[in-house]
């Protein structure tokens, strides 16, 4: 019986959280037109100055699908590209490279880094999406692969807490 | 219940220990973690988070066990605060060498983390970087040099058809991955590879075109790969000045291999170089986290581990002490657990073996105890069924013992006087104090076994008692136990047995004045017919013969001599039917009707005397002989009437009740009169032949009461009576007025006569009155 009661009481908290975070990202749909300004990150002072350092930050866009079973929703993540942005002191650019095997991208900014990663990340729903499902993009910093002693001062600091949350709409195509 | 049992299960030693090494080995592994490079962090995060967790469980446990052995120690529970004290004790010795371990652990961190980093590596490192930056910049000037003048060259060609070739030439010439020409609007207008497959050239971005467009040469060092890298060099070439148009010449070579394995090495140093000096913050941080939390750990864990073994410590203690003190409680024979080899081990197992000979040792006292009430109990029956007297006195000759016919034949209740002294019991009842006294003098003499008599003045009259005294030792115990090794004083006690010999002598003195009685009449009444029939011949023989004068004489004295010996045959009569027994049967019989009618023959001779009966209706029908009981009432109430004949106010009351002792029913017949009383020289011998107070008395009126009534196997006593409260003020002055005569009959006819005359000691209320 008590098992029961356990089971019930994990399951209402998960459809709670389903529900609220479904009714973020709605209201974050409505509240923003641009894809592109939802997805920009804006890097905090202690973030730019590890970049400047030579520390590599890898950014992860995620593709997800909307599913759902009875009551239950949730975004089945579908793809997912990595962004690894370095700075390169001999040329002193900032470089980005797509899922370590592509060719790198040199940018003279930040700005021009993250906005190549912006759009790079919207071009997965030209991609992937179709017009019977619901979609959800996602860019956030990878706090796992930072350096070791790095993270958990990453863990615990906002400054490191990148990510632009679960955005969802309807797709036009 | 059962989220407590839950909680107190897993607050348990084995999970605690399992949580504790999981933690100790997470956080081990963290720290591990945390210095390398590994790309790890997924498996760091979740380390961490088992660690919080784990600590948060080692809190709960701590918390759980604290708060249970604050419950142990609230309730005062065996062996709790043994347990609280080691705890307190390990925690202290675990925290003062922690905190110090801690606080240099962190200095120490601090220092060595610094240490890293030295100002000389920081200023190579840069030099290096420096330096390599200078080379490729020589190289780059060096290729944009060449690009440039190849840019004026292709300027003459550009509207010629040799300019692929022309492309291809230089590219060949200077070894160039790539050459390639562009509008000013970034459309290609030629380009030349080294790689044949490739269809577009690697087109320069927006950003520089703007540079060309302000006449400017882009040159660029790009990474293209590991230890690989590039030149990238884009010159404008001006067509029209004044219309701004150009075209873009670019040219990408690759760096040379040693070059590039160069730069990348001191590139990749310079790198991790500035990561380290950037995180050293941050690993600080990190190691002193990680180093809080495993030291959080361990200083839980030695705290639980504290706890546990506290309590396994003192358990065994715990266990000692509570069998203990049920061993103080009485409860004998209880097993404690062995649970150790240890020396508490050995010392449970000896409190079992201790515990388990103390069990037998009382199961065998038990026994004894049992064996020593039987015993005592046997010993009371037989004292108590005696018809002597027993005491018993101690060494220091306080009343031990006591059986109920001591109590009986003294008048006092002796069993209340338990443990009193001879002294006390000397001097708290006069009418004992001599019989006391007598038993002190006999045990003062020293002598094992001694015998005396003595005669009371009791609440029963005169008594003479016989009693025999005997002194017991324990040296025989004594010796024994000497023997065994142990010492012990010996003890002296004394036993001492009497009789109530009053009625065995009295029996004596009546069968005595018996066989008088008997010789007597046997004696005196055979010549007295002879006597008074010569008497008679004489007196007719003589008459006619002698003169008027002695016919009259001897007339005279012949009437006299017939009267005498009329008289004397009387009295030979009277002594015939004092000595001749109650032979007639036993009928059911009415006393207070009997009373009744007796008292009614005597009607006329008590008109002038206020008789009063208080006789009990409820009195049952006894065995006995009428015309004998009839003989007794007559003889007691004729001589209460006698008693009462010369007193003014004269008052006799006749009583009848239903008595009863440990012997038997009884029914009491009690005379009472306001009378002269008895004279105190006939009271001893009042029952016997020939004692009266009256001057025409035979004196065998009582002592025929006294043969009757014993005969029904009752008794016969007298006492002082007092019926008025002029008489209540001659009782306090101890002058004695009025008798009372006391007749006890049995109502069963098969109770005997028991010579014992402690049969009246219920009639408490009367005692007061009795003077003996």
């Amino acid at each position: 019986m008590k098992l029961i009661k356990l089971c019930l009481l994990i399951g209402c908290s998960f459809y709670a959280y389903t529900i609220a975070m479904q009714a973020h990202a709605q209201q974050l749909v409505q509240s923003q037109a641009e894809p592109t300004e939802q997805l920009n990150l804006s890097l905090s002072e202690d973030v730019q100055e590890a970049i400047n350092h030579g520390v590599s930050l890898t950014f992860i866009a995620e593709f997800a699908q909307h599913q759902k079973w009875l009551f239950l929703t949730w975004q089945d993540v579908q793809k997912e590209h990595r962004f690894v942005v370095t700075h390169h002191a001999l040329s002193n650019r900032y470089m980005v490279q797509r899922n370590t095997q592509s060719k790198p991208y040199l940018f003279r900014s930040l700005g021009g880094a993250m906005d190549f990663i912006t759009m790079q990340s919207l071009s997965l729903l030209d991609r992937y999406s179709d017009t019977q499902h619901s979609y959800s993009l996602r860019v956030s910093l990878s706090k796992y692969e930072l350096p070791g002693p790095m993270r958990l001062n990453a863990f615990i600091s906002s400054d490191w807490n990148l990510d632009t949350g679960w955005i969802s709409w309807q797709s036009n195509q | 219940m059962a989220i407590k049992s839950i909680i107190k299960k897993i607050s348990g030693p084995v999970p605690v220990i399992s949580v504790c090494s999981t933690l100790l080995f997470t956080l081990t592994f963290l720290i591990v973690k945390s210095l390398s490079e590994d790309q790890a962090g997924r498996l760091q995060f979740w380390i961490t988070l088992i660690g919080i967790v784990g600590i948060c469980l080692l809190i709960f446990f701590l918390l759980t066990n604290g708060y249970s052995l604050y419950r142990q120690y609230s309730r005062n529970e065996i062996g709790s605060i043994l347990t609280s004290k080691l705890v307190v004790i390990f925690f202290l010795l675990t925290v003062i060498p922690f905190s110090l371990i801690y606080f240099f652990s962190i200095q120490f961190l601090n220092k060595g983390v610094d240490s890293w980093f030295d100002v000389r590596i920081e200023q190579t490192v840069k030099d290096s970087l420096l330096l390599s930056k200078t080379a490729l910049e020589g190289i780059k000037e060096e290729i944009t040099s060449d690009v440039e003048g190849y840019a004026k060259n292709l300027r003459q060609s550009l509207n010629s058809g040799s300019l692929l070739r022309d492309l291809d030439d230089i590219r060949e010439l200077e070894d160039y991955v790539e050459l390639s020409l562009y509008t000013d609007d970034g459309r290609i207008l030629a380009f030349s590879s080294i790689d044949s497959t490739n269809m577009l050239p690697d087109t320069p971005v927006d950003e520089v075109f703007s540079e060309l467009r302000l006449n400017q040469t882009y040159t660029l060092l790009e990474p293209i790969a590991k230890n690989t890298q590039q030149f990238r060099v884009v010159v404008p070439i001006r067509v029209n000045e004044l219309g701004r148009q150009f075209y873009g010449l670019q040219a990408i070579k690759l760096l040379p291999l040693r070059y590039s394995t160069l730069a990348s090495s001191v590139e990749t140093a310079n790198s991790q170089y500035e990561q380290m000096v950037f995180a050293r913050a941050p690993l600080k941080f990190s190691l002193i986290v990680t180093l809080s939390l495993i030291s959080l750990a361990s200083l839980l864990f030695s705290i639980l581990g504290a706890v546990y073994l506290s309590r396994r410590m003192v358990a065994p203690i715990s266990n000692l002490a509570a069998g203990t003190q049920k061993i103080s409680e009485g409860d004998y024979g209880s097993h404690l657990p062995v649970t150790t080899g240890d020396e508490l081990g050995i010392l449970t197992d000896s409190f079992n073996h201790m515990s388990s000979k103390i069990d037998e040792a009382q199961k065998a006292a038990e026994i004894s105890q049992t064996e020593t009430e039987r015993q005592r109990g046997y010993l009371e029956a037989v004292l108590t069924n005696l018809s002597s007297g027993v005491f018993s006195f101690d060494t220091d000759q306080c009343l031990q013992i006591s059986n109920s016919a001591a109590s009986d034949i003294l008048g006092v209740d002796l069993k209340t006087k338990l443990g009193s002294s001879l002294a006390e019991l000397s001097k708290e009842n006069q009418q004992t104090n001599e019989f006391f006294k007598l038993i002190a003098t006999g045990i003062a003499s020293g002598q094992s076994e001694w015998q005396d008599e003595i005669t009371l003045l009791g609440k029963h009259g005169r008594q003479i008692l016989i009693m025999r005294g005997t002194l017991l030792t324990t040296d025989s115990l004594a010796t024994k136990n000497n023997q065994a090794g142990t010492s012990s004083n010996s003890q002296t006690s004394y036993v001492v047995v009497f009789d109530d010999v009053t009625n065995l002598i009295q029996a004596q003195r009546d069968a005595a004045w018996g066989e008088v009685a008997r010789r007597l009449a046997h004696e005196i009444k055979n010549p007295l017919t002879p006597i008074q029939l010569s008497a008679e011949r004489i007196k007719n023989k003589l008459s006619g013969h002698v003169d008027d004068g002695l016919l009259e004489t001897i007339d005279r004295s012949t009437r006299t001599i017939v009267q005498q010996v009329e008289s004397m045959k009387e009295m030979v009569n009277a002594f015939s039917s004092y000595a001749q027994p109650v032979r007639a049967k036993l009928v059911q019989l009415n006393v207070n009707q009997l009373l009744r009618d007796v008292i009614e023959l005597h009607a006329s001779s008590l008109q002038n005397i206020d008789l009063k009966f208080e006789l009990e209706e409820s009195l049952p029908e006894i065995k006995a002989n009428a015309s004998a009981l009839r003989q007794v009432f007559n003889n007691l109430i004729i001589n209460a009437s006698h008693a009462v004949e010369n007193i003014q106010q004269g008052q006799i009351i006749v009583r009848s009740e239903v008595a009863s002792n440990i012997t038997g029913k009884y029914i009491d017949i009690v005379f009472i009169d306001n009378g002269i009383g008895i004279p105190e020289d006939i009271r001893d011998s009042l029952f016997d032949p020939y004692v009266s107070s009256k001057a025409k008395g035979s004196g065998l009126g009582l002592a025929i009461v006294k043969r009757i009534v014993e005969e029904h196997s009752g008794s016969v006593w007298t006492r002082d009576a007092y019926l008025d409260s002029e008489n209540e003020q001659q009782q306090s002055s101890n002058k004695r007025v009025g008798t009372e005569m006391h007749l006890r009959l049995p109502i069963n006819a098969m109770q005997t006569y028991r010579g014992n005359r402690g049969q009246n000691t219920l009639h408490s209320e009367s005692d007061e009155k009795i003077i003996a």
